[in-house]
């Protein structure tokens, strides 16, 4: 059995200069106005009118090699851009510039140009047996 | 360089709702709460996080999901059996068609907070 994600939307002001942005960040080929994360993953950029409705902010989180994560918080940092350790929703927090350790692993978060909310974490969060307070570190 | 979509979290009136919905029509077992989402996971590890907000203009999303013949199969009977609308394109919800996108067989389907799913048998070229 297997059911496995093709491609999300992701709302922009302007695709071609949204899906170059995310493509220089994340260092993926862009094809046309998408980017293709892996083999079979696509991100789509599309106009906010044409799909999106409301136009919010969305949330999409990306796991990646330590490396990878390296090499995407520099770039991230390089262009001036404030990270945070925690969703912006959690109570005090605040654009720390940090990063965190959670789930064994690190993870930060940032936001797009477009107001998107983007997470990078190099381990899948720990989703067992775990109570209301699951997003803090273990 | 290969990245992972890990989990996207979305908007519902019903977080419950929405995920018991998914689980069932895509043949498998709502695994319960992770903090404040109700989950649905996916087979390449990809968490849907429904969660919900005090409002109703919250954002309807679109994602498109890549299925087998068997699973594509038991989507449709699932819908078929529950008078769920279903058709072959995103504005044709209702037609009750199957499209042939990239040579394979897929369907577009509505949640009931009205977010809109594509299931396909294909990895379809975007344009």
């Amino acid at each position: 059995m297997a059911v496995q994600l093709h491609h999300a939307l992701v709302p922009s002001k302007d695709v071609e200069t949204s899906a170059a942005w995310f493509s220089r960040i994340m260092n993926l080929p862009q094809e046309g106005t998408s980017v293709r994360l892996n083999d079979l993953q696509v991100l789509e950029f599309v106009p906010r009118t044409q799909y999106s409705g409301q136009g919010g902010e969305r949330h999409f989180c990306f796991r990646v090699n330590d490396q990878e994560f390296d090499e995407i918080l520099g770039r991230v940092r390089g262009e001036g851009i404030k990270v945070r350790s925690d969703p912006g929703g959690h109570p005090g927090t605040t654009v720390n510039d940090q990063i965190n350790y959670y789930h064994n692993g690190r993870g930060f978060y940032f936001s797009s140009p477009d107001g998107h909310g983007y997470e990078v974490i190099t381990q899948p969060y720990v989703r067992g047996d775990h109570g209301p307070n699951a997003m803090e570190p273990a | 360089m290969t990245v992972i979509l890990d989990h996207t979290i979305v908007m519902t009136k019903d977080k419950l709702s929405s995920a018991l919905f998914l689980s069932y029509v895509l043949g498998r077992n709502y695994g319960g709460h992770f903090a404040r989402f109700a989950p649905v996971t996916l087979d390449d590890d990809l968490n849907i996080d429904f969660t919900d907000i005090d409002r109703d203009d919250f954002e309807r999303r679109t994602f498109t999901l890549l299925v087998t013949d068997d699973e594509l199969d038991g989507i449709v009977k699932r819908l078929t059996d529950e008078r769920v609308a279903y058709g072959s394109e995103p504005d044709a919800i209702g037609n009750h068609q199957l499209n042939s996108r990239g040579g394979g067989r897929g369907l577009f389907f509505k949640d009931p907070n009205g977010h809109t799913f594509e299931v396909n048998t294909k990895p379809y070229q975007l344009i």
